[in-house]
């Protein structure tokens, strides 16, 4: 489960009256810098001893220094009615579901909470191509607040990718002038500065693999509505196959280069590519 | 028009349970996980099992309170949320 999304529907918990409580091994200090990343409003307990983590025995057996992925439910007298180990972690509505469940009052008519409002992103994280897509910006808009920026950029060259993200929402706080798409554009232009300045030969490769992808996209579709003969059917999954093997290749460069093209910061830079969505929302609140 | 649902649900699942899902709304029935074929009653120690964690508190076990450092300074105590109602307990990997 993603604590994100518990967080976003915590007032359905909140009108039921269950308090919720996340146990991790991380040291207190560690979880504090999650809790303002994702604005949690919920107990972080820290567990770096594992007494708790071993007296529910959820230990990692590949691991030992950390705990399985667990979600118990217990009524107030601690009894548990609802549990799920190491198993695919649940939606908070499926939560909320057994605890409407064990009250039969379920199913309860009870509006989900909007999620947090997000800027379309239609690309996974830490793709490759998905990082050239959004590098496409030549400079910092003026708007945005240069000081904070070139903080935000320090952070992650320091691998300290949780502070990177809580000092991109100050940058967008201190950026009073700058709307939603310079935001944006910093973002883009945050991702450009840590991969591809140095590297002309990364954005080159990535572009590549993007065409290359493009091209087998188009090929799948044409494959899929193909109403020819089998012989057209059979060359076309040649000339698929053959495309594909291309694309390993480009694929394969980008790994050989990873080292060399520092690709360590893409999930970094991705992530402060996302927290522009979360920037709306600080807007909203300081204006 | 809810029985011809049931029956295109049954029908693109190919399993005779479904039906029954459809059906009896009363209480939550979800898949514990993205291989299992069926869905399942949430309310049974079946259904959150791991034989990764085979001994791990089930099911009417009555859980051992805690009290822990928090994130943000102080502690947080399994029996003072208690008193306020459930509790939703998450164990989870941690922030890396």
């Amino acid at each position: 489960m993603q604590l994100g999304e518990l967080q976003n529907q915590i007032a359905r918990f909140k009108r039921r009256e269950v308090s919720i409580v996340a146990v991790s091994v991380d040291e207190p200090a560690a979880s504090g810098t999650m809790v303002e990343r994702l604005g949690l409003e919920f107990e972080l307990g820290s567990d770096p001893e594992q007494s708790v983590v071993k007296a529910f025995a959820v230990q990692n057996p590949d691991t030992q220094e950390l705990a399985i992925h667990a979600v118990y439910i217990v009524d107030q007298q601690g009894k548990v009615y609802y549990r799920k180990v190491g198993r695919r972690r649940p939606v908070s509505q499926e939560l909320i579901d057994a605890i409407d469940t064990h009250r039969g009052d379920y199913p309860r008519s009870d509006e989900a909470v909007a999620p947090r409002k997000r800027i379309a992103v239609d690309y996974p994280e830490n793709n490759f191509q998905a990082l050239i897509a959004v590098a496409e910006v030549s400079e910092l808009p003026e708007t945005v607040d240069a000081v904070a920026f070139s903080r935000v950029y320090s952070l992650i060259k320091q691998s300290r990718t949780d502070d990177a993200l809580i000092a991109f929402r100050v940058l967008t706080v201190r950026s009073t002038n700058a709307d939603q798409q310079a935001l944006h554009d910093a973002a883009s232009w945050l991702v450009h500065l840590l991969l591809f300045t140095d590297n002309p030969e990364a954005l080159e490769a990535g572009r590549a693999l993007k065409k290359r992808l493009t091209r087998i996209r188009s090929l799948e579709n044409a494959l899929v509505g193909n109403k020819d003969s089998a012989a057209a059917h059979d060359e076309m999954l040649q000339t698929l196959a053959k495309a594909r093997a291309g694309l390993s290749l480009a694929r394969a460069n980008i790994s050989r280069h990873a080292g060399e093209w520092q690709l360590s910061y893409a999930k970094a830079a991705m992530r402060g590519y996302r927290a522009v969505a979360s920037a709306e929302i600080i807007l909203r609140k300081t204006r | 028009m809810k029985s011809i649902s049931a029956f295109l649900l049954a029908m693109l699942t190919g399993l005779s349970s479904s039906f029954v899902f459809a059906e009896d709304a009363s209480f939550a029935r979800y898949k514990a996980s993205s291989r299992d074929i069926e869905s399942r009653d949430i309310r049974t120690n079946l259904y959150g099992a791991s034989t990764d964690a085979p001994d791990a508190l089930g099911i009417d076990n009555i859980v051992p309170d805690f009290v822990l450092p928090k994130a943000g300074g102080g502690n947080v105590s399994l029996s003072e949320l208690r008193e306020n109602g459930d509790v939703v307990i998450i164990f989870y990997r941690g922030h890396w």
